[in-house]
């Protein structure tokens, strides 16, 4: 018995997590008496008695693995010359309690309802701007806003089938939404890879435990789709802008399990305001379009004339009912920062109920006395553009040189509504496989939710990690990698 | 099931393109193992390898000499020559990417393997020592993916455009090993070494196409020169004679919807295998080959071009597609 335990504890001073502190931060599979959480407990065993060497050999087959399966992304920087980047991954899983998991769908789920609904509600009788619970300004400001959609009636009152939300744990431990993608969100397909992946490589911890699976998606997916046409058997296509779009192996990956077409804006054409599809038989009618071009290229008789890959004549067959459009044009409008901190009073106001999820504290600078305090804090707050996404021209005012700090206080007293500043978060952290060991890096979590006829939410999600040290970036165009995500039953 | 214009396309050129692929490479290998076996007196070069797939032009243009180093970097590793075998895997590549969610799982991966291996190794395929191992595996690469599709992939339109790529392409590799190989064997005299190494010649015609064994079986007779062209030419049991490859043609078209142009490929596919069978068996010379291996090459390209105006530009579609900057032809490319 005794010779065993020694035997145990050899095998930890030895181990991978040997030496492995979270420095302060909040860590999603340790406790801070160093036992791990419940929900990680067999892979928190598991990892304490793989040497780094094994642990570094399952990180290099899981690579090899993506490799050649072609697991890739792309970046738009670089042009046609590189677009099979191998997608970065980290081996060392990230856990929830799935008690914890339902209370978040929930939420999720709730949010996206009340959105859905403050959306319909802008382009039609716009009550929720009359009642005064958001102001009228923020609407005529926003670039999100598409007066071409006022009036439209998509089925079921959704306009956004498809949402990836970014969720952040503090150090408190508490879960936040950091922001709502309710355009073209994109990651799903990785989720769904990296389980693949993570099932090869840690096959023995799936036989121990119960994980819920995530391969339902395509499946929810495809569901949601055809609930938003009339017709029992539609015809459905994923439209994508073509192979050198980052997404491009995302929009193959969805149209293949899905079993539908993948489109380029060319495969399509519109004739009495009904969309068909160019096959080898002839026009063929397409229902429901899962489309994965931004708005502004979606239409050139509406939006930019020169854009070569949406469908001239599609806003004619969306507003003549004759196509649904996943996620319908116009859904911008309320992915904008700005609109973002009106959320929880959105559920109360549309639903009558209480945010299940909260919101991490938002100023709005546009709001002079919001404005004034973002510029006195500076340093203490990260500040984001209210319309862009992949992280682009964020500020994290501790990690901000004094030039820099300067030049935004410049910029945002030049074009407040342009802005909001959030508190920096200490994002939470999980053991993360880096050339010096295994070390803590900070995490973001990636759901998505699904509204159609009924609400459907990942079992978990794409959660993204800064493989950089100490940084809070977890884009995978800016250094970011991504881990698999479990919910595990205790 | 919905199959688009664009991804029939890009099937029909990944077929094309996969099968260019495996029978280069072939040609590359068996070439080496002939010219090993005869001596230096019997006049062969590296000349002749670069006849078959046309290329002897575009060759001279950039190298000064056809010796071996020069001719089989050429064929082999020139990521900028169409006819390359890192060109035809690189295009197979990009063609299967845009087609992706059509094909089963694997196909993707066995595809990517095989253009990173080659992308990495093309230079053993350089050295006379490594040649053979390395055109083993990228032989063996494409089987694995031909056998591997003929295992999964639906009998559907899909699978006709692949094949009917995969079926011209070998139907025209097949008939340009048999003008420029044969065309010399059956002009040659009774001239010393040259006769000597007839027969040699005739054998690596055969394992070229990879049908020695095959002859052996069917005509159970030795290589003699009119039989191993009627073979070659039009064998039912030989999946490489010209015959063979025009009949799948006439099935695959025969399978496709009925669509406006569609009736003129069926007719011409039928015609041309008609003419296949009222050739002479014996008393081929070398101009009469090379006029046979032209009219087969005519056919094809014609055929070519129905399939192209039949199901990929289609008529009364609505208004004409730009076309896809992805889809990457030879034709378009020699253009």
């Amino acid at each position: 018995m005794s010779a065993l335990a020694d035997s145990l504890d050899h095998a930890r001073a030895n181990g991978a997590l040997h030496q492995y502190a979270a420095n302060g931060w909040h860590d999603e599979l340790i406790s801070p008496d160093g036992a791990p959480r419940e929900p990680a407990r067999e892979l928190v065993q598991t990892l304490q008695q793989l040497s780094l060497e094994d642990l570094r050999k399952r990180q290099r087959a899981a690579e090899i693995e993506i490799s050649t399966s072609g697991i890739t992304f792309s970046l738009y920087s670089e042009g046609a010359g590189n677009i099979d980047r191998s997608w970065p991954f980290d081996v060392i899983p990230r856990v929830f309690a799935s008690s914890e998991w339902s209370r978040i769908e929930i939420g999720l789920a709730q949010r996206l309802r009340a959105l859905n609904l403050f959306i319909d509600d802008l382009y039609h009788e716009q009550v929720s701007i009359k009642d005064g619970i958001v102001p009228r300004g923020l609407l005529e400001s926003s670039p999100g806003w598409r007066p071409e959609c006022v009036g439209v009636s998509p089925a079921h009152k959704v306009w956004a089938h498809i949402c990836g939300s970014d969720l952040v744990r503090d150090r408190d431990g508490k879960m936040y939404v950091l922001e709502d993608n309710l355009r073209v969100p994109s990651g799903v397909s990785y989720m769904l890879e990296n389980r693949v992946v993570t099932k090869r490589v840690f096959a023995d911890l799936f036989e121990r435990q119960s994980i819920r699976p995530v391969d339902r998606y395509p499946d929810d997916l495809l569901a949601t789709l055809r609930s938003l046409s009339p017709s029992s058997d539609p015809t459905v296509v994923v439209l994508t802008p073509g192979v050198y779009n980052s997404a491009y192996f995302e929009h193959s990956f969805l149209a293949m399990q899905m079993g539908v077409e993948l489109a380029e804006g060319a495969d399509l054409f519109v004739e009495d305001d009904t969309v068909f599809l160019r096959t080898i038989e002839g026009p063929r009618r397409v229902d429901v379009i899962y489309r994965r071009v931004d708005d502004a290229f979606l239409d050139p008789e509406v939006f930019h004339p020169e854009s070569m890959l949406g469908v001239a004549g599609i806003m004619r067959a969306w507003h003549a009912g004759n196509v649904a459009i996943a996620n319908a044009p116009g859904t911008g409008v309320a992915d904008d920062k700005a609109v973002y901190c009106y959320v929880p009073d959105l559920i109360r106001y549309f639903l009558s109920e209480e945010p299940v999820l909260d919101n991490v504290p938002t100023w709005r600078c546009e709001d002079p006395t919001h404005l004034s305090h973002v510029l006195a804090n500076l340093k203490d707050l990260v500040v984001k553009p209210t319309n862009e996404s992949g992280g682009k021209g964020l500020l994290i005012g501790p990690q901000a040189t004094l030039a820099e700090l300067d030049d935004y206080r410049d910029r945002l007293r030049a074009e407040p509504r342009g802005w909001v500043a959030q508190p920096t978060l200490s994002l939470s952290v999980a053991p993360t496989l880096t050339s010096d060991g295994v070390e803590p890096r900070h995490l973001v979590l990636r759901p998505f939710t699904l509204q159609g006829a009924v609400s459907r939410v990942t079992a978990g999600g794409l959660t993204r990690v800064a493989l950089r040290a100490g940084s809070l970036v977890v884009n995978s165009s800016q250094g970011g990698g991504s881990k698999d995500t479990w919910i595990v039953d205790v | 099931m919905t199959l688009l214009c664009r991804t029939a396309e890009h099937l029909y050129w990944m077929g094309r393109y996969l099968e260019r692929a495996e029978q280069l490479t072939r040609l590359v290998r068996e070439h080496t193992v002939l010219i090993t076996d005869l001596p230096v007196s019997a006049g062969l070069g590296w000349d002749s390898l670069l006849a078959i797939p046309g290329e002897t032009g575009p060759f001279f243009e950039r190298y000064d000499a056809a010796d071996e180093a020069s001719v089989v970097t050429y064929l082999l590793a020139d990521q900028t020559n169409p006819s390359s075998l890192v060109w035809s895997l690189r295009w197979a590549r990009e063609n299967l990417r845009t087609t992706r969610s059509t094909m089963p799982r694997g196909t993707w991966r066995i595809v990517n393997e095989l253009a990173q291996y080659v992308a990495s190794s093309a230079e053993l395929g350089c050295l006379r020592g490594r040649r053979h191992e390395f055109c083993e595996r990228v032989v063996s690469g494409c089987q694995r993916l031909s056998g591997f599709l003929a295992g999964s992939m639906g009998r559907d339109p899909a699978w006709d455009f692949y094949q009917l790529g995969v079926q011209l392409e070998r139907a025209d590799m097949t008939s340009r090993v048999l003008d420029v190989r044969a065309g010399g064997l059956v002009a040659a005299g009774d001239e010393g070494d040259t006769e000597t190494f007839r027969d040699t010649q005739w054998v690596s015609l055969l394992s070229s196409l990879d049908g020695l064994q095959l002859y052996r079986r069917v005509t159970r007779s030795l290589v003699e020169g009119d039989r191993v062209v009627g073979f070659v030419l039009n064998e039912r049991q030989f999946p490489r004679s010209v015959g063979a490859c025009l009949t799948s043609v006439s099935e695959l078209l025969a399978a496709l919807p009925d669509i406006a142009g569609a009736e003129d490929a069926r007719v011409a596919t039928v015609a041309a295998r008609a003419r296949l069978d009222q050739l002479p068996a014996t008393g081929w010379t070398h101009t009469s080959l090379h006029d046979q291996a032209d009219d087969i090459q005519l056919t094809l390209a014609g055929l070519d071009r129905m399939i192209v105006a039949a199901y990929f530009r289609l008529e009364g579609a609505g208004p004409a597609a730009e076309t896809s900057d992805t889809v990457h032809s030879p034709t378009q490319i020699s253009a």
